[in-house]
C-alpha cells in the first residue's frame, strides 16, 4: 500500500507539473503510468498530503478549464468576427 | 478528516474566487463593443475599445493587443491570489513550528506545551501518594514552572510572528509608493503621446510596474482617457489617477501598523485584499488574534481551576491553600500574562479541607482536573489536541491553496507568453496543445479520485468536466 501511495503521490506531483506547463506529451505518458498502478491499489488510510496533491490537481484542472475557455474566446471567429466588422 | 474537509473547503473556495474573476473577464470580453456596458473589477470606456483602421493589418494588430491585456489582467489577478495564499501560507508555517506539529503529526502530547499540561497534573497524581515528601512538592512547582513558562513562550512567539508581518506590512509600503509613482509618471508620458518616444515600449514598462505591484496589493484597474490607468485598491482606494499617485502611509493602531490612503485619509487596513500585503494582513488580524485567544483561554481556564482547587485545599502549614498562578484579569493576554506565584513547596495544598498538613485529599482532586471539563466544555488536553489539529488543518489548507494558486499562475503566464504576437494559426495550434494537456490530466485525475475515494470512503466523488 505504501509503495503504491508514494508513487501515486510523484505522479501526481508529475500531472501537476506537467499541466502546468501545458505538456501534452508528458500528461498523456502519465495517464498510461497512473492507469497501470490503478489495479493493484488497495483500499486503506491515504496520507494527508496525497489528498493534498490530489486537492491541488484538481484546483489546476479547474482554472485549465477557465483558461481555455478565455483563450478560445480570445482566439475564436465570433469575437474576430465582431472586432473586424 | 477535519484536515480533508478543509482542504476540501479551501480548494472550493479558492476555485469559486477563479471562476468569479474569470467570469468577469469573460464578461468583459463578450460585452466588448455593447454600447453602455459597464464593465466589472476592470472598467474599459468606451474610448478604449478597438478602433478600427479600415487595414487589415491594423484590425490584426489592435486584435492581438487587446488579446495581450486579458491575458495579461487574469495573470495579474492570478498573481494578487497566489500572492496572498502565499503569505498567509508562510505565516501558519511559523506557527505550526511554533507549537511543534508538522504537516504530518499533529499529536498534542508530543508537543511542549502538550507535554508540559500533561506533566502538570501527573505530579499531583504523584504528590497524592506521597505528600510529606518535599522533593515531590518541589516537583509540583518544577512542573507548573515548565507549564507556565511554556505558555508564555507561546504566546510570545505568536506576538513574534505577529510583530514579523507587521514589520513586514510596514516595508511593503515603501514598495507599493516608489511603483504607483513609477506607474503615475508613465501615465503622464503615454497620455501626453510622448514625442519621440516609443507609446509601446512605456506601455510595457507601466505593465511591468503594475505586475510588480501585484504582487503587493489586490488592484482594480480602470482604463482612462488617451490609454491611461488608474488604479484603486480592492477595497477602492485610489492609488494612481492619471499622472498622479497617492501614496500610502502608515499609522500606530494598538501596537500594529495599519495603512491610510493617501488620497483621502481613510484607514483602509480592515478591507484591503490580494497581494501578499494582503496575506499578511489577513494573517495579522484574524489568523493569529484567533489562535492567541485559543491560547490564552486555555491558559486562563487551567490557571482560575487550579487556583480554585488550591484554595480549597490545606497545605503543608495546616494552613487554608493559596493560589498557584498569577493570572490577568480576564481571558485576553492570560498565556502571556500567567505567572507562578507559589515558591515554597510546603505551600502546595495537597490536604482536603478536615486532613490537615499531612492529607492529599486535595492532591487527587487537583489531579482529577485534568479530566475535567475546564475550558469551553473540554479537558485542557482535548481542547488543545482541537486546537492543534485546527492549526495543523489550517496550515496544510493554506499550504495546499498556495501550490494551486502557483501552478495556475504558471500556467497563466506560459499562456499568455505563448499566445503574445503570434499569428492565430499558432494561436490555434497552441489551443489545441492545451486542450490535449487538459484532456489527459483530466482522465489522470479520474482515475486517481476514483482510487481515493474507494480509500477513503469519500462516498460522493469530484468530477472535473
Amino acid at each position: 500500500m505504501l509503495q503504491h501511495e508514494d508513487g501515486l503521490a510523484g505522479l501526481l506531483d508529475e500531472t501537476i507539473a506537467a499541466l502546468a506547463g501545458g505538456d501534452g506529451e508528458r500528461l498523456e505518458g502519465l495517464q498510461v503510468r497512473v492507469a497501470a498502478i490503478a489495479p493493484g491499489f488497495e483500499s486503506g488510510q491515504v496520507r494527508a498530503d496525497t489528498l493534498a496533491k490530489r486537492d491541488v490537481l484538481e484546483a489546476l484542472l479547474r482554472g485549465s478549464r477557465l483558461n481555455l475557455d478565455l483563450l478560445r474566446r480570445l482566439q475564436g471567429g465570433e469575437a474576430r468576427d465582431r472586432w473586424e466588422r | 478528516m477535519g484536515t480533508l474537509t478543509a482542504l476540501m473547503n479551501l480548494s472550493r473556495e479558492a476555485l469559486q474566487a477563479d471562476q468569479t474573476a474569470l467570469n468577469v473577464t469573460s464578461s468583459n470580453v463578450a460585452n466588448q463593443n455593447t454600447v453602455g456596458y459597464t464593465r466589472q473589477v476592470v472598467s474599459w470606456q468606451t474610448t478604449d475599445v478597438v478602433t478600427l483602421t479600415g487595414t487589415t493589418e491594423g484590425v490584426a494588430a489592435t486584435v492581438a493587443s487587446q488579446r495581450d491585456r486579458v491575458l495579461e489582467m487574469r495573470v495579474q489577478q492570478q498573481t494578487q491570489v497566489q500572492a496572498q495564499s502565499g503569505a498567509v501560507a508562510v505565516a501558519l508555517g511559523q506557527v505550526q513550528n511554533t507549537f511543534g506539529i508538522s504537516s504530518l503529526s499533529t499529536s498534542a502530547g508530543t508537543t511542549a506545551l502538550g507535554l508540559a499540561i500533561d506533566s502538570f497534573f501527573g505530579t499531583f497524581a504523584a504528590l497524592e501518594g506521597s505528600a510529606s515528601d518535599t522533593a515531590m512538592r518541589q516537583s509540583v512547582l518544577a512542573s507548573a514552572n515548565t507549564l507556565v513558562g511554556t505558555f508564555n513562550s507561546a504566546a510570545g512567539q505568536i506576538a513574534q510572528v505577529s510583530a514579523g508581518l507587521d514589520a513586514q506590512v510596514s516595508g511593503s509600503v515603501g514598495r507599493i509608493n516608489a511603483l504607483t509613482a513609477t506607474i503615475a509618471a508613465l501615465n503622464l508620458q503615454i497620455t501626453a503621446g510622448s514625442a519621440g518616444q516609443d507609446a509601446g515600449g512605456l506601455e510595457d514598462q507601466r505593465q511591468t510596474a503594475i505586475a510588480a505591484l501585484s504582487q503587493f496589493v489586490g488592484l482594480d484597474q480602470i482604463s482612462t482617457d488617451h490609454n491611461g490607468i488608474a488604479l484603486t485598491t480592492s477595497n477602492g482606494s485610489m492609488l494612481v489617477s492619471g499622472g498622479q499617485s497617492f501614496a500610502l502611509t502608515t499609522t500606530g493602531v494598538g501596537g500594529v501598523t495599519h495603512l491610510v490612503s493617501g488620497a483621502d485619509g481613510a484607514d483602509i487596513t480592515s478591507g484591503l485584499t490580494g497581494g501578499s500585503l494582503g496575506g499578511m494582513l489577513e494573517a495579522r488580524d484574524q489568523v493569529l488574534p484567533k489562535y492567541a485567544h485559543v491560547l490564552d483561554q486555555l491558559a486562563y481556564g487551567i490557571g482560575t481551576q487550579v487556583n480554585q482547587q488550591s484554595a480549597l485545599g490545606v497545605d503543608g502549614y495546616g494552613a487554608a491553600g493559596q493560589a498557584v498562578f498569577s493570572l490577568s484579569a480576564g481571558v485576553g493576554g492570560a498565556a502571556a500574562a500567567i505567572g507562578l506565584v507559589m515558591i515554597d513547596p510546603l505551600r502546595v495544598a495537597a490536604g482536603a479541607m478536615g486532613e490537615g498538613s499531612a492529607g492529599s485529599g486535595n492532591a487527587l482532586a487537583l489531579a482529577d482536573l485534568a479530566s475535567a471539563h475546564m475550558v469551553q466544555g473540554q479537558t485542557a488536553a482535548g481542547f488543545y489536541a482541537a486546537f492543534l489539529g485546527q492549526v495543523g488543518s489550517d496550515a496544510a489548507g493554506a499550504t495546499t491553496n498556495s501550490t494551486a494558486q502557483q501552478a495556475i499562475l504558471t500556467q497563466l503566464t506560459m499562456q499568455r507568453n505563448a499566445l503574445s504576437g503570434v499569428s492565430l494559426d499558432e494561436e490555434a495550434a497552441k489551443l489545441t496543445q492545451y486542450q490535449r494537456s487538459y484532456e489527459a490530466a483530466a482522465k489522470i485525475f479520474a482515475i486517481v479520485n476514483t482510487l481515493l475515494a474507494s480509500a477513503i470512503n469519500l462516498g460522493v466523488q469530484t468530477s472535473v468536466n
